[in-house]
């Protein structure tokens, strides 16, 4: 369980530079890991739900949706920030699909800082890969503190 | 087949109430255990006015402007050439003004932005706009599908 964030959080992340990378996060995907997601986001599409659909839908069985792992990028970014207000942009392509059984490794580094009078813009380039090392997502953040 | 004549067609506005169980719900569902989603308290230690959510649970309201619209498939792939058989969510954007907060009522209103083929693929790009109660805009969503040929 993470301690509540503090000023001392902030400052680390100010004080961030080009080439840092966040703690990586693990996640182990299984169906009720998709079944929670479904349940939680209200997207009960049924290549995530029905598995003879999703077969017949060319899927190979059903699967994660993209924006599960878009999920664990806020995890990530938000661990590292502490403070979700921080978070101003997300941005994400999903790239493969995700199953059952995959395991996501889901990694960020800061690729950009600007830095002016209000503050500390930092870019961070966000992805996600499978136990293959295939990526099923990439993307970038915003954080400003 | 989804033709350029979409772009600027507008979603039926949606409302949404943000809740602390669904908050909590949400992050459970991502695996994130930051106390500031679950616990009131925790979040005014933090400096927080209230319970704030993830910024992706946006996902939870966001898209569904776009989802009232196509949700008769019949509708979609007649009217619209959007065969939900074949389309995926290839891309998400979102923008934010300020944080999801528990107690935000929030109106989400959406329209089809842009429309184009790459090979034999179509993509289909709708934004949609988070609003509060006050007429703050707190997010924006850009939600890129995918239409495989």
């Amino acid at each position: 369980m993470l301690e509540v964030f503090n000023m001392v959080d902030q400052e680390n992340i100010k004080n961030a530079e080009v080439g840092q990378e966040l703690p990586p996060l693990q996640k182990v995907i299984d169906r009720v890991i998709i079944a929670k997601y479904a349940g939680a986001s209200g997207d009960f599409n049924r290549i995530h739900i029905d598995e003879p659909f999703a077969v017949e839908a060319g899927l190979g069985g059903v699967i994660a949706h993209g924006m599960l792992s878009m999920g664990f990028c806020s995890h990530l970014l938000v661990d590292w920030c502490k403070d979700p207000r921080m978070v101003k942009q997300l941005k994400v392509r999903f790239t493969r699909i995700v199953r059952p059984g995959d395991i996501i490794t889901i990694r960020g580094k800061v690729t950009d800082k600007k830095v002016g009078a209000s503050g500390a813009v930092l870019t961070c380039e966000l992805s996600c890969e499978n136990q293959r090392e295939e990526r099923v997502l990439e993307g970038q953040a915003q954080i400003c503190c | 087949m989804a033709e350029p004549e979409l772009i600027g067609l507008v979603c039926p506005a949606c409302y949404y109430e943000v809740e602390t169980g669904k908050i909590a719900e949400y992050a459970e569902a991502i695996g994130d255990p930051n106390p500031v989603y679950y616990d009131e308290a925790a979040a005014k230690a933090a400096g927080l006015d209230r319970i704030v959510a993830p910024p992706t649970f946006a996902a939870v309201f966001s898209s569904r402007p776009m989802r009232e619209l196509i949700k008769d498939r019949d509708y979609a792939k007649n009217q619209l050439g959007i065969d939900m058989a074949r389309v995926l969510h290839a891309e998400q954007q979102y923008d934010f003004r300020r944080e999801i907060q528990a107690g935000d009522r929030l109106t989400i209103t959406g329209k089809i932005t842009e429309v184009y083929r790459k090979k034999n693929m179509e993509f289909i790009v709708f934004e949609t706009v988070a609003t509060a109660a006050s007429g703050e805009v707190v997010l924006i969503s850009k939600i890129l599908l995918l239409q495989r040929g």
